[in-house]
């Protein structure tokens, strides 16, 4: 039955048994409503005895056709009355399957189509949009104010890069926490009292400054000594604490 | 606004996005109507045309967005080389074929019209985004149904469903 010498395809050029069917149907050239009176089923019955071995999900797919071909062909040579008691009509419904087959097999030749034309068109990525959820709004800032902004921070310290190097280089731990107490304690002992100003007035640095007040802070923590003031801005005392006043 | 400038921010937003964009949002934002937008697209892509531009506005369902015209495409190939986009298979091609002109679609219903099993195909579908789920069909065992996407509209070049080849339904 397969005469023809260039009928070599191989099942796994078709999608599937109707689709093997169909090419059956195309090659003799016949309309699908003509199948079984054809020799078509013949010879997809042929094809599927014949064919090598295949995954078992896609061999059962062409046995379960082949069965419901033998089975219609079994029907035909029935008697007619017979046939007619059943309400099924397995014959009009594999036409039925194959003409709808057939319809979105084409719909998918014609998609082909599509694709290989819109196959040229560039998208570009979707943008990853950066717009940051915050703004910094510098409202009526201009690049003269801030100019003069630092203009002016430059004028208040016009020596101040030399100061720091001198301090650096020279007076670097001259100041200790412990010195400064000590010589605090010299003060109160030498004149029973002494004021805020006049422990600051002699100081070389702004780091005496400093070291001198945090030493004073730590003796008025520690209870050694006592402060007093009249009023705001007056003059600061600072005197020894007696031991009566400490308990 | 005058239409230059509308069609002028529709650019941008285009350009800027990259992806497909709502049409409705772009004319809300240019405080227009969705019809009037439409309008000014279809005038602005027969000036770009005529123009020889190489970016067309493209609607994808209810979407706009920006591409490349295809007759740059083998100038754009030669400088970027651009990875080429892969073809569907025959299996897939026919599952999604099903699954566009009847979605929503069942897996079984795929099957009894393919006369094969058909989920290989449905998930690579699905891995490609070509067709997303869509609920389930409220039926014995609730089976998953199944419809295109916006990446099939793109694909297949077709702004809407309304423009798939009409099925050749004189045979069935």
């Amino acid at each position: 039955m397969m005469e023809d010498g260039d009928y070599k395809v191989r099942i796994e050029q078709f999608e599937g048994p109707l689709d093997l069917l169909l090419h059956l149907v195309g090659r003799a050239r016949i309309n699908i409503e003509d199948i079984f009176v054809s020799d078509v089923t013949g010879q997809y019955l042929e094809y599927v005895s014949s064919m090598g071995a295949l995954s078992m999900e896609s061999a059962s797919e062409f046995l379960e056709m082949a069965a419901t071909l033998l089975y219609i062909k079994s029907r035909m040579m029935l008697p007619s009355e017979q046939v007619e008691e059943e309400e099924e009509d397995p014959e009009q419904e594999l036409i039925q399957r194959l003409k709808t087959y057939k319809v979105y097999k084409e719909a998918a030749e014609a998609l082909k189509g599509y694709e290989a034309r819109a196959e040229h068109v560039y998208f570009k990525l979707p943008e990853e949009i950066g717009f940051p959820g915050e703004k910094l709004l510098l409202e009526q800032m201009t690049l003269d104010g801030l100019c003069a902004a630092y203009l002016e921070v430059l004028s208040r310290q016009p020596d101040a890069e030399m100061e720091r190097i001198e301090e650096v280089e020279i007076r670097k731990d001259t100041y200790t926490i412990r010195e400064r107490a000590r010589y605090i304690m010299r003060m109160l002992n030498q004149y029973g009292m002494t004021t805020f100003s006049k422990l600051f007035s002699e100081a070389r640095s702004r780091l005496e400054v400093a070291v001198t007040f945090v030493a004073l802070i730590n003796m008025l923590h520690r209870n050694l000594i006592s402060i007093q003031q009249d009023g705001c801005f007056e003059e600061i005392y600072i005197s020894k604490r007696t031991e009566e006043a400490a308990g | 606004m005058n239409e230059d400038i509308i069609a002028g921010a529709l650019e941008s937003i285009l350009y800027m996005a990259g992806d497909a964009v709502e049409a409705a949002d772009i004319a809300t934002a240019l405080e227009i109507e969705t019809d009037q937008l439409d309008d000014i697209v279809t005038r602005m892509m027969e000036k770009r045309l005529q123009e020889r531009s190489g970016l067309q506005i493209i609607k994808v369902g209810s979407k706009l967005q920006m591409c490349t015209i295809p007759e740059y495409a083998p100038y754009i190939e030669k400088v970027l080389a651009p990875v080429k986009k892969t073809r569907l298979s025959q299996s897939m091609l026919e599952t999604l074929a099903i699954i566009a002109y009847k979605q929503p679609i069942t897996r079984f219903e795929i099957e009894q019209i393919r006369g094969v099993k058909s989920s290989y195909s449905i998930a690579a579908l699905l891995e490609k985004g070509l067709i997303q789920r869509a609920g389930r069909k409220k039926t014995l065992g609730n089976p998953m149904l199944y419809v295109t996407s916006d990446e099939f509209l793109r694909h297949f070049g077709l702004q809407s469903l309304d423009e798939l080849p009409p099925l050749n339904l004189s045979e069935a």
